[in-house]
């Protein structure tokens, strides 16, 4: 498992939780859901392609890269259907509190993640690669 | 006249040796350019094309290598050696050479190729 993989596993999993919690939330106010749901739906679904995406070119091209490719694609399925599965079956935030702390971790995650990677290439310092 | 000699020995021995640092993927991706080749004759055109101005040891060699394969700019394959084990046969990857061509066109032929500058040049000796 590559270290882009593990990354994108734990992106996965804030990612999702941050996706059921806010639909938790939008159920709370039965007004107009429908809506946001449909947005949330879009923008979850464009966040495993984006960086799901990103991800995958970090990794080597010689680290197998239809199984790679394959394994990004199970992680994408996997992980949302297991905290989808725990969501329905036992913990279930009905609070407004929950998708705002998901979302600083994800944005937490993510930005950290960005500002590691903007000075490296494939895990090398530019002055270490090109010395 | 010979303190002066003495300083300016120093002065380009000085400028010479920062110069030269970084200059190494310039001269393994050239010598791949030429054509694949081993760690062995990768060393001898880098010293042949810069008079011996550029040099590495066989571990920095290696070691450069090996960076440039992880990130994707050359590849190799085992070749039979004469005698011993087998030889890895390095070669410019696609990505590689377009990085290569890149760089040479933005930092050698866009500057140092323009008139004046060659021209420059050509009067500073």
């Amino acid at each position: 498992m590559t270290k882009n993989l593990k990354l994108f596993s734990l992106f996965c999993l804030l990612w999702s939780t941050l996706f059921y919690s806010i639909l938790q939330w939008v159920s709370l106010n039965q007004d107009a859901r429908v809506i946001p749901e449909i947005v949330a739906t879009i923008v979850y679904t464009i966040g495993f392609g984006v960086v799901g995406t990103y991800l995958g070119k970090g990794d080597s091209i010689r680290d197998v890269r239809f199984a790679l490719s394959v394994w990004y694609g199970v992680i994408a399925v996997l992980i949302p259907v297991a905290v989808g599965a725990i969501w329905l079956v036992g913990w279930q935030a009905g609070d407004r509190v929950t998708p705002f702390v998901f979302a600083f971790f994800t944005v937490l995650a993510l930005s950290t993640g960005y500002l590691l990677s903007r000075n490296k290439i494939k895990d090398m310092s530019k002055e270490e690669l090109f010395r | 006249m010979d303190k002066d000699a003495g300083y300016e020995r120093q002065l380009l021995e000085g400028w010479e040796e920062v110069f030269k640092k970084g200059q190494l993927t310039l001269w393994i991706l050239l010598a791949l350019k030429h054509g694949p080749k081993h760690m062995a004759d990768i060393k001898q055109f880098i010293e042949q094309g810069t008079n011996n101005a550029v040099t590495a040891d066989n571990a920095s060699m290696y070691r450069a290598l090996r960076r440039y394969y992880v990130a994707e700019m050359v590849d190799f394959v085992a070749a039979p050696g004469d005698r011993g084990p087998e030889r890895k046969v390095y070669k410019l990857s696609p990505i590689g050479g377009r990085v290569l061509q890149r760089f040479v066109e933005n930092n050698i032929l866009n500057v140092f190729y323009k008139p004046e500058i060659r021209s420059l040049l050509e009067r500073s000796i």
